[in-house]
């Protein structure tokens, strides 16, 4: 049985495990990038450190939500995820195979949370190599080995 | 003594004188008998029978004619009692040269030819005696007569008739009596003189004739003086008809000036007559309009008639109910004070209600910013939860990052915090129903207060409004009691004024007939004058004309 951080992004449930979670926070006050590609939503500033913002429902091709919640990943730290309505911390198994059928790169599981299923992703699988360029090129930080 | 037999007489009488001698030479040329007395004896009987036989058969004849009997013979009698002359005689010498023959035997072929050759020349001379006489006898009864006509023969045919005869006879009788030839020298030089002298009278009277004939063919082309060469009355008769003409002439022109003057008053006339054919017709337009305009006037008398007896049943009616309005005005003048002051009343009591109004409009105005602060503080009471939230769930993800005794502590805490904000979520959730249901309260009452004082100012302007429309209504009251008084007084006037225009319809309606009747007289009058106009135009355009024609054929002939 896993720990699943489950939230919400236009009626889809998506799971993180939490082992990649470290830490949520609410979304402060942040800063522009000029000329960012639109899936870049600005730097936020986060116990001294600022990060670029990724605006996953923009990578997922999914509707803006209305509150944001600040996401920190445990394994690496050039950039921080908005996500939005947390629905909190559950135990329950995903299906690693039935999610092959899609054959998406971040997508590690299939589960079923209160009859409803739960996408599992992987997120240092969401940005692709051009993308994790491109931040690096903004914070000047590389990925943890 | 009748004409008939007057006739009858002369020609039986004329014809034994001129025959009876002649057929006595000729007899005795036949015969050559030398006993005069037995001759003279049997000529005097015979003469008689054939006189009385004459003049029975002309007397019959001319009988007939002069009474319309027989029309036809008119103009034969003279012919035939000339040929019946004739027959007679040719006749009578066959019979008295058998009667004085002694033996009364067939005489001899010589002088059966003597005997014919007697008798053409005593037969012609009887036909022409006779027929001139007659003629000559029935010239006055023949001018009598409707429709003349001269069916006799002409001048030429006379003469041959007279001189054919004339001169066989003399050839005859010259030959007999001097029992030679050269005796026919006497008898026809005589013969020629005549002849002559019948020649030059003859043309004369041709010429006039001629003259005469132009003249009634066509009277203007012969005005010209035509000279005839003759020293007897022929030729004073030309001159005569010279001078006729003459005269003819300047009673022409005289007619041609006097046309000309005609004409300009003929046309004068005409135009006279044309103007006055407009007038008439006006005159009829006028008259017309005259009767359509008495219809028009009797059916208003009529009508002001009938008006007169339904004003005199509603006058009385009027008056009634202007009595009645006096009252209810009065009524309602007293009504409309007195709502006047209700009026205002009403609207004094609006204000103090409406200032108290805005009053608790203002304390709800005060309760609703009140709620909007509580909805910020809300607001941020939700920005607490969610970040209790988000702590709660960090104390989770901690929880499982920490081993042993540290991962149970956290996940205790975790836990509460959680709790505590599930908690205060739903106390929040709560909360906000609360004063959203409130807020939504407080609006409907601000909103219903504004509506309230629309709509007692609203009625504070009908109020008002009322109060002034009473005012009025009671000036108008006022006015028209006053009116109503004054129209009982114009009532009378105009009843008054009716029975006169009743006196004046009727003076119109007799003034109408009386116009009427000189209408219709007027109408006639000028019917008769335009139809003697039509008239006297068509004869002035027929004289206008005539003059022309004289004018033209005037100026045709006159040089």
């Amino acid at each position: 049985m896993n720990k699943i951080l489950v939230f919400c992004l236009d009626k889809i449930f998506f799971g993180i495990n939490i082992n990649q979670v470290k830490s949520l926070s609410r979304l402060g006050k942040t800063k522009k990038i000029p000329e960012s590609p639109a899936w870049i939503g600005g730097l936020a500033k986060y116990r001294d450190n600022s990060f670029p913002l990724i605006k996953l429902w923009e990578l997922l091709n999914l509707e803006a939500p209305k509150k944001k919640v600040l996401l920190l990943p445990t394994d690496f730290d050039y950039c921080a995820f908005l996500i939005s309505g947390v629905k909190g911390i559950y135990e329950f198994d995903t299906d690693k195979e039935s999610s092959k059928i899609y054959r998406l790169p971040y997508l590690s599981g299939l589960g079923t949370l209160q009859n409803k299923t739960v996408l599992q992703i992987e997120l240092n699988k969401l940005l692709t190599e051009k993308q994790k360029r491109i931040l690096k090129k903004l914070t000047g930080k590389n990925e943890k080995k | 003594m009748k004409l008939s037999n007057k006739f009858a007489l002369i020609i039986s009488l004329v014809s034994i004188a001129t025959g009876t001698p002649l057929m006595l030479s000729c007899v005795r040329w036949i015969i050559s008998l030398g006993d005069y007395t037995k001759m003279l004896t049997s000529l005097a009987v015979l003469s008689l029978i054939l006189t009385g036989f004459l003049y029975f058969y002309q007397e019959t004849r001319l009988r007939k004619a002069i009474s319309g009997e027989r029309k036809d013979i008119v103009y034969d009698i003279p012919l035939v009692s000339g040929l019946h002359a004739a027959i007679n005689f040719s006749v009578f010498i066959l019979l008295f040269s058998l009667i004085i023959n002694p033996l009364f035997e067939i005489t001899s072929i010589k002088n059966i030819f003597k005997i014919g050759v007697c008798l053409i020349p005593i037969g012609l001379i009887q036909l022409s005696l006779i027929y001139h006489l007659g003629f000559t006898l029935l010239s006055p009864y023949y001018r009598t007569l409707e429709d003349t006509q001269f069916t006799g023969l002409n001048i030429t045919q006379k003469v041959l008739l007279l001189g054919i005869p004339a001169l066989i006879f003399s050839v005859f009788t010259g030959y007999i009596s001097t029992k030679s030839w050269l005796g026919l020298f006497y008898l026809v030089f005589p013969s020629l003189i005549i002849l002559i002298l019948i020649k030059t009278i003859k043309e004369p009277i041709d010429a006039i004739q001629e003259r005469i004939q132009k003249i009634l063919n066509d009277p203007f082309s012969s005005l010209k003086k035509t000279i005839i060469v003759s020293g007897d009355e022929i030729a004073l008769i030309n001159d005569l008809i010279s001078i006729f003409l003459g005269k003819t002439i300047s009673i022409i022109s005289e007619i041609k000036e006097t046309a000309d003057k005609v004409r300009t008053q003929g046309e004068a006339i005409l135009s006279g007559i044309r103007r006055l054919s407009s007038s008439s017709k006006q005159i009829n337009n006028s008259v017309q309009e005259i009767l359509e305009n008495k219809a028009e006037s009797d059916s208003m008398v009529n009508s002001v008639q009938k008006n007169d007896e339904e004003l005199s049943s509603l006058s009385s009616e009027i008056e009634s109910q202007i009595k009645t309005l006096v009252a209810t005005s009065k009524k309602s003048i007293e009504l409309a004070n007195s709502g006047e002051e209700k009026s205002e009343e009403g609207v004094n009591k609006i204000n103090t209600f409406v200032q108290k109004i805005e009053e608790g409009s203002k304390s709800l105005e005060e309760l609703s910013s009140a709620f909007e602060e509580i909805k910020e503080f809300n607001s941020l009471m939700e920005q607490i939860s969610d970040d209790t939230n988000l702590l709660a769930l960090n104390a989770s993800i901690e929880a499982t990052r920490k081993e042993g005794e540290e991962s149970k502590g956290f996940s205790v805490i975790a836990d509460e915090i959680r709790k505590l904000s599930n908690d205060s979520a739903s106390y929040l959730e709560k909360t906000k129903d609360n004063i959203k249901r409130m807020s939504e309260a407080v609006k409907s009452i601000v909103e219903s207060t504004e509506k309230s004082i629309s709509i007692f100012e609203d009625s504070k302007s009908i109020i008002q409004k009322t109060a002034e429309e009473l005012k009025e209504i009671s000036e108008s009251i006022g006015l028209s009691t006053s009116m109503a008084d004054q129209i009982s007084g114009i009532l009378k006037e105009g009843f008054d004024s009716i029975s006169e225009i009743k006196k004046a319809a009727k003076k119109l309606s007799s003034l109408n007939e009386q116009q009427v009747e000189a209408a219709l007289a007027l109408s006639k009058e000028t019917e008769a004058q335009v139809a003697s106009m039509e008239d006297t135009e068509i004869r002035a355009q027929t004289l206008i004309s005539i003059i022309d024609k004289i004018k033209e054929n005037t100026n045709i002939h006159i040089e």
